[in-house]
């Protein structure tokens, strides 16, 4: 009985692997769209919209809104309040200058501002405005700046 | 001997074979592999192997009984509470915030999804191919924290936030029910149409509003040429513009346009506010009869308009209609494509145009459409749409290979371009891109319909309050829309400051000099408030009303003792000018006399502007009231903040060169 089975299993098999490999490969196709020129196409939101980690995003938004006015968007410096100071702010995306700061000189100035690393009190101190978490993730993405 | 009798030691073999091989697979469970390697690393990261590090191998799993959830995810994920792997590879890094998120109380599909009975990585994260419950991607991630932390997450969840925000300020509400929103319509009323704007305008608008405006809310209903000629035609029934023709000195309107600061809300030629319509064109689609009536009272036409009555004299306001009509000019559009486009709309047929308006759906935005029945809320029900199953979705056409075939993925797809799926569908187009699209998946996956128990429920951020002044003030805030940009009371716009304290804060001679001409204190800041022409009588409600109501016990409290300080101490000023300058480096960030930092305001006319007990209380705690101020917070003595307060309440006469 199994045997006249056979060549009908063979077949349902050779069947179901066709149609398992046939849908398989079928990509995602666009739908046709009278207006032409570029249809609408079915998309996959899957690229991460950043490449930072959730700790250097937190960082950058937090850099984006107290630090960028001096230090500059991405670290050069150049901020629009970077003229108006007497010293010149740090410029994080500077390798050399930043591979002589650790992370906890960096969260020191950040937490005591300038005069705790013996520096100009143009730089403020954010101990009390940032928390130890909001700080950690500022040096994690003013780490960033310099390795670009 | 038969077949099966010959066969039956084989067949006994293959038996015995497979249930070894069920024994073994079970035993070997893939999940094992994992726990090996994760053995490997704990052992590793215990330095020495002087003692066996305790380790469990077996499969793992939470009951988390309140959200009826179970959770074997740690059977894998082993490192998710212990720090030491914060750096290592998934499936052992460390939950970046497990200490607010404990998952013995939690578990994590509630927030992940995914599987989380499932013990292979496939079934677990999903989706398998009759498993929907997939894995939200980071991109969405934030939809399940409105869960226990509400609807205003905006500084924990930007992304949900921006969702949400977008979700209404586009009116999705007006064609899609969410429990527990207020629908809101949020486009113009569509009422005497042929009074306000030329045909040919209003064709090419249907065609594209976004080349007329390309910041516009109204979306593309892709319309056919015939369609957009019915659709005008049928708008444009009716009586013509009316009134005398309006006639006035360009040159004179042009100046009060530009010193009006009509430019903080509407944009002109690319720059500009996003509040308001695209005015460098308004010449080529409104008629002057209409544009002097939405000068002089825009609420008169429109309640819900968001442009305050700036009361102009009559004279001005035909200068400035005369101006914008003879200036502010389509340049691209050429007469002979005008003069096409108003024969087409004369040409097309006003039956046909309702139908379409009604099978698009325009009353989810417009009110006021002659003839067509204020049905909102067209669309699906959005209350429970985060949680849909994946069969009711329909894809079309579209071969999407079950791993992408998500709820989020179509939900994206979607929004982004509402008529993938199937030809002749209503929804219409709004050009989001990437990241909006995102933000609105977020919050439409949000869209739950459950509830955690209470003791789950943390609500984090503050909604819009109900707050509406009564009497003379509330008169002058409906007629001069101060809530378009300011907040009071938890209620109003981000776009100007906070108005809650306001009594407290600023003295009632700068008040009045203020209101006549604004200008700004920040350097930084373009100069945005309007100038409005306050009557004197509104200037003394306004004034009252603060002095009674927007003030703060926090600073009234103060007044007494502030008053016993000898702030006029030329001492005690020299003292706060050493600090201002030494110690604390004020001028980094404030400028005195155009000198010093743009970041924060200009203080060389405090003295003249602050109450001295508002600056007293501020140098005590500058994030009281504004809690994102990017003011630091010194640990300043009373004593300095006398001197402090001293100084910069001082007269500051600038010093000759």
């Amino acid at each position: 009985m199994l045997l006249r089975l056979g060549p009908t299993l063979t077949l349902f098999a050779a069947l179901s692997l066709f149609f398992l490999t046939a849908t398989g490969s079928s990509v995602a196709v666009g739908a046709s769209s009278k207006e032409g020129a570029q249809p609408p196409t079915f998309e996959i939101p899957h690229e991460p919209v950043s490449k930072l980690t959730a700790s250097e995003q937190r960082g950058a938004s937090l850099y984006a809104y107290y630090c960028a006015v001096c230090h500059g968007k991405n670290g050069e410096g150049d901020g629009f309040n970077s003229s108006e100071l007497s010293t010149p702010p740090a410029k994080h995306d500077d390798a050399a200058f930043m591979s002589t700061l650790s992370d906890a000189d960096i969260a020191k100035v950040i937490k005591g501002g300038g005069p705790a690393l013996g520096r100009s009190a143009d730089m403020p101190p954010w101990g009390r405005v940032l928390g130890d978490r909001d700080v950690a993730s500022l040096v994690a993405f003013i780490r960033t700046l310099s390795k670009k | 001997m038969s077949f099966f009798q010959r066969m039956f030691p084989v067949f006994a073999l293959i038996s015995f074979l497979l249930f070894i091989g069920l024994v073994w697979k079970d035993y070997d469970r893939p999940y094992l592999e994992y726990q090996r390697k994760f053995k490997a690393l704990l052992d590793q990261k215990s330095g020495g192997s002087s003692k066996p590090v305790a380790f469990r191998f077996g499969y793992r799993q939470r009951w988390i009984k309140e959200l009826s959830r179970v959770d074997r995810c740690e059977t894998c994920h082993l490192g998710l509470d212990d720090p030491r792997f914060k750096d290592a590879p998934q499936p052992f890094t460390t939950h970046p915030v497990i200490a607010e998120h404990a998952y013995e109380k939690f578990g994590c599909t509630e927030c992940h999804g995914g599987q989380g009975l499932a013990t292979t990585v496939e079934d677990a994260h999903g989706p398998t191919e009759n498993w929907n419950k997939a894995l939200y991607h980071d991109n969405f991630m934030e939809n399940s924290c409105s869960l226990c932390h509400g609807d205003y997450l905006q500084a924990q969840a930007p992304v949900l936030f921006r969702g949400q925000t977008l979700f209404f300020q586009y009116g999705c509400r007006g064609c899609h029910k969410v429990e527990g929103k207020a629908r809101s319509v949020t486009g113009p009323p569509l009422d005497g149409m042929r009074k306000r704007v030329q045909p040919d305008w209003l064709y090419r608008w249907l065609m594209g509003p976004r080349d007329y405006w390309s910041r516009t809310k109204m979306p593309d209903s892709k319309f056919s040429p015939r369609e957009a000629a019915d659709v005008a035609a049928f708008l444009l029934q009716g009586p013509g513009p009316e009134g005398r023709v309006i006639s006035g000195n360009a040159g004179a309107g042009k100046t009060t346009l530009l010193t009006s600061r009509c430019t903080s809300c509407h944009t002109i030629e690319g720059k500009g506010g996003k509040t308001g319509p695209e005015l460098s064109k308004v010449g080529s689609k409104a008629y002057p009869q209409r544009l002097f009536k939405v000068v002089k009272d825009p609420h008169a036409l429109w309640s819900e308009s968001k442009m305050p009555i700036f009361g102009f004299a009559d004279r001005d306001i035909n200068d400035i209609v005369t101006f914008m009509s003879q200036e502010y000019k389509d340049l691209d559009l050429n007469e002979s494509d005008a003069a096409r486009q108003t024969k087409l709309v004369a040409s097309g047929s006003k039956e046909r145009g309702k139908e379409l308006v009604i099978k698009q759906g325009c009353v989810g935005c417009h009110s006021k459409i002659r003839g067509v029945k204020e049905i909102g809320e067209l669309g699906p029900d959005m209350s429970t749409f985060g949680v849909v199953h994946i069969s009711l979705l329909d894809f079309g056409h579209i071969k999407v290979p079950f791993q992408e075939r998500t709820v989020p993925n179509w939900i994206y797809n979607k929004i982004k371009s509402p008529r993938l799926f199937k030809e002749g569908l209503k929804m219409p187009d709004y050009h989001f891109n990437a990241e909006e699209t995102t933000a609105i998946t977020t919050y439409v996956l949000s869209l739950k319909g459950k509830e955690v128990p209470a003791s789950y429920t943390l609500p984090l951020g503050k909604g819009p309050t109900d707050y509406a002044p009564q009497g003379a003030f509330g008169k002058i805030v409906d007629k001069y829309r101060c809530l378009v940009c300011h907040k009071i009371d938890g209620r109003g716009g981000e776009v100007a400051n906070d108005l809650s304290q306001e009594g407290s804060r600023v003295r009632q001679a700068w008040i009045k000099k203020f209101m006549k001409a604004p200008d700004t204190i920040r350097p930084m800041l373009e100069e945005r408030m309007p100038a409005f022409k306050i009557l004197d009588a509104e200037d003394d409600a306004i004034f009252a009303y603060c002095r009674t109501t927007l003030v703060t016990d926090k600073v009234e409290d103060l007044a007494g003792s502030v008053s016993k300080m000898a702030l006029g101490d030329p001492q005690l000023i020299h003292d706060g000018e050493k600090l201002y300058f030494g110690k604390y480096r004020c001028n980094a960030c404030h400028q005195i006399n155009q000198k010093g930092g743009i970041v924060g305001p200009d203080l060389t006319e405090t003295g003249k502007r602050l109450r001295p007990e508002w600056v007293v209380y501020y140098l005590h705690d500058p994030k009281a009231f504004v809690t994102r101020s990017v003011e630091p917070v010194y640990a300043l003595t009373d004593k300095e903040i006398e001197a402090l307060t001293a100084f910069v309440l001082s007269p500051k006469p600038s010093v000759p060169h």
